[in-house]
């Protein structure tokens, strides 16, 4: 009981504030093991290929303004009849696009610390430095912005563990598809880095008709 | 009472041109226009005036007279270009400029001739201001437009005729200086009326009769017994404050303390107005002669000064100074009205954040300029990459949008610039087995497909111009959703992709 009460003090304190304030992904497993939900007012690490796909899920959850933050010469663009299919609000959607990766961090740095964004999701070239990480997590703390951060290789065959585990983001999902039928998408869901407890893999199935997240099963601690 | 000054520029456009070529002004040359086929002279310069051409020759004519005669193609937009600057030049005399048919001006200098020392000297100073630019000038000063406009045509250049001398000093002016119609000033011409003096002694029934109404109203017109109207150009109200300093300005906090005085006075104006800035300018003059310009743009009207002054201040950091500013000037180059809103208690907190959002938002475009920080527009077109548009953030839509849900799979995101992944000889119709994506070897599941989207036939778009695409949902073996597209063409099959999903 006094270990349990003293954690919850030091993540607040490591969050700079008194209370949690959390979004819960509405799948029991996954909260109890966040310990409540997804910190809100902190920064998340999103990987793998269906990486943009599980941030929509998230983005759709927190609703509210959308920032997209990325360089110019990235070839991607959201495309608005893709999220809307996925319940997004397109005319909600803010995309900075600066020419330097420099700009892209002052830009999360003010972006974050307004908290006048629902979520904030930024994308760069390479890994953000420890340094960058814990200055973005210093300019969300204090907010209830959800704060997102993707690698822009996703979408490739890189096996994961690729990159630094340690930065200081709250959580770090690495996110594949399993399978995906007309009504439903099933996706491999492994929470590599956990703040509030132990790593775990989940796979989970989408409902396109209702958004919902189901388990499909667990496998692994 | 007025007093008008006409000017009439004979030469303009060939004046104008010489003004610009400088090469030509010593050279007779000559405008030309097309009608159908036929190229004629529209407008000619002083010295193949003098050579006995004239206007609407036709080229060729010239050319037989004057093998080396140099032609060039009439530009009217220039002209009028030109005619507009002069206005805006002339408008150092007085504030009422008029812009009269082809290459007149009108000033109206009722009170302010003493400025420039008399009538006389005002209109000495014009004509030597005008020779100075390279053109010719023929002015007269009365108390009407017809009559300045007869006596500047007709009349000796640079006459100053009062309403007690017109009727002495018109009896010798041609009668077109009347500006009546074609047939009555043939007429008076053919009956052997060629002066005004003669008209005058007619009895007026008399001359009702021959000439008509309305050209009888044209003299009367021109005696000042009938009124005529003149629109004169109205300035608008520029908005700008400046301030120039005795003692150049060398620290940014100096630059920033005057800015506040600026903005301040600015917005004081505005507010008075009930407008706010969309625009704003701020000039700074250097003492080095080299002058700075920043501009911000917002994305609601405001006058609020803290904020234009955060605005501005991002320029601020890389501000050179150099042996100081001695004088700044602050522009609203664009206003609009100020939205006023009553807010209810409860939707104050949403509009407070609503209101920090677009603050935000004005100030990221600021930071790396509006064409950066975008959102969507829907657009109508099945063809995907056109199905949205994408506009500055700073620009909020006028009508509300609405967005059509897709009925079949689309990806969330889109490749801007498709990557090609496979290339094979002949025609394939079914969807690959293995991609090279990323500089991978990548083994594929067909999923969903083929769906074929056909290019707008009537329009070119270079992206489109293989022909119609085969759209297939493929998952990878480590687990992406990729877009695949097919295009056959001439003999080849090759893939690309084109977006990911899920």
């Amino acid at each position: 009981m006094l270990i349990e009460a003293l954690k919850e003090q030091i993540t607040a304190l490591e969050l700079g504030r008194g209370e949690r304030l959390v979004l819960p992904l509405g799948l029991p497993a996954i909260d109890d093991a966040l310990q409540g939900g997804l910190d809100l007012g902190a920064m998340h690490e999103l990987v793998g290929p269906a990486a943009v796909f599980f941030a929509q899920v998230m983005m759709r959850l927190k609703g509210g303004t959308v920032f997209w933050l990325a360089t110019e010469n990235l070839n991607e663009e959201y495309y608005p009849p893709g999220l809307l299919q996925y319940d997004g609000q397109p005319e909600r959607f803010i995309m900075v696009r600066p020419q330097d990766v420099r700009d892209v961090l002052k830009v999360a740095y003010e972006v974050l610390a307004s908290n006048t964004a629902g979520s904030v999701l930024l994308e760069v070239q390479k890994p953000i430095t420890q340094t960058g990480m814990r200055k973005l997590q210093i300019a969300v703390q204090n907010t209830d912005t959800l704060g997102l951060v993707l690698n822009p290789n996703y979408a490739r065959n890189i096996p994961f563990g690729y990159e630094a585990l340690h930065s200081s983001a709250v959580t770090r999902w690495h996110v594949g598809i399993s399978d995906w039928t007309a009504e439903k998408t099933q996706i491999d869901l492994h929470l590599i880095k956990n703040r509030r407890g132990s790593p775990c893999r989940w796979t989970v199935e989408i409902d396109h008709a209702t958004y919902h997240l189901h388990l499909a099963s667990v496998s692994g601690e | 009472m007025q007093r008008i000054i006409c000017i009439w520029l004979p030469f303009l456009e060939s004046e104008r041109l010489a003004r610009q070529n400088p090469e030509l002004s010593q050279k007779p040359f000559v405008l030309v226009a097309r009608e159908a086929n036929r190229v004629f002279v529209s407008a000619l310069s002083k010295s193949a005036g003098k050579m006995g051409f004239a206007a609407d020759m036709s080229l060729v004519d010239v050319r037989a007279a004057a093998p080396d005669m140099l032609y060039h193609e009439m530009d009217p937009e220039e002209d009028v270009r030109c005619l507009r600057g002069l206005m805006r030049w002339a408008s150092r005399f007085t504030p009422r400029v008029a812009r009269g048919e082809g290459s007149n001006l009108y000033l109206d200098i009722a009170g302010a001739s003493h400025l420039f020392g008399g009538e006389r000297a005002l209109l000495e100073t014009i004509h030597a201001q005008l020779q100075a630019f390279g053109f010719t000038a023929r002015l007269a000063l009365a108390d009407n437009q017809a009559v300045a406009w007869g006596f500047a045509h007709y009349g000796q250049n640079k006459s100053n005729i009062t309403a007690d001398i017109l009727r002495e000093a018109s009896r010798d002016l041609s009668v077109e200086a009347l500006q009546m119609s074609y047939a009555s000033t043939t007429l008076c011409q053919r009956l052997g009326l060629k002066k005004i003096g003669t008209l005058l002694d007619l009895p007026r029934a008399a001359l009702a009769s021959r000439i008509g109404l309305e050209d009888l109203k044209q003299v009367d017109r021109f005696f000042g017994s009938a009124a005529e109207a003149r629109q004169f150009a109205r300035y608008r109200e520029r908005l700008i404050e400046e301030k120039q300093f005795f003692d150049p300005l060398a620290t940014s906090a100096g630059v920033e303390a005057a800015l506040d005085e600026l903005l301040g006075k600015l917005c004081v104006r505005l507010s008075q107005m009930q407008r706010g800035f969309r625009k704003a300018s701020l000039w700074m003059d250097r003492v080095d002669h080299q002058s700075l310009s920043f501009s911000v743009l917002l994305m609601q009207p405001s006058i609020d000064i803290t904020v234009l002054k955060r605005l501005f201040s991002r320029h601020f950091e890389q501000l050179d100074v150099g042996f100081g500013i001695d004088r700044m000037r602050l522009g609203a180059d664009q206003v609009a009205p100020l939205s006023q809103r009553q807010l209810g208690l409860e939707e104050s907190k949403k509009q407070n954040h609503d209101d920090n959002r677009n603050k935000l938002v004005n100030e990221l475009s600021n930071m790396f300029g509006a064409r950066q920080v975008r959102q969507f527009s829907p657009a109508d077109s099945h063809i995907p990459e056109h199905t949205f548009t994408q506009r500055s953030a700073l620009h909020l839509p006028s009508r509300p949008q609405s967005w059509n849900r897709p009925a079949v799979k689309r990806p969330i995101r889109l490749l801007k610039n498709p990557v090609s992944v496979l290339v094979c000889d002949g025609i394939y119709k079914a969807a690959p087995e293995q991609i090279f994506w990323h500089g991978r070897e990548c083994r594929l599941t067909p999923l969903t497909g083929p769906e074929r989207i056909e290019p707008n036939w009537w329009r070119q778009d270079p992206d489109w111009q293989n022909g119609s695409r085969d759209y297939w949902w493929v998952k990878t073996h480590f687990g992406a959703l990729l877009w695949l597209y097919r295009v056959s063409h001439e003999e080849k099959t090759q893939w690309f992709v084109h977006g990911m999903g899920s």
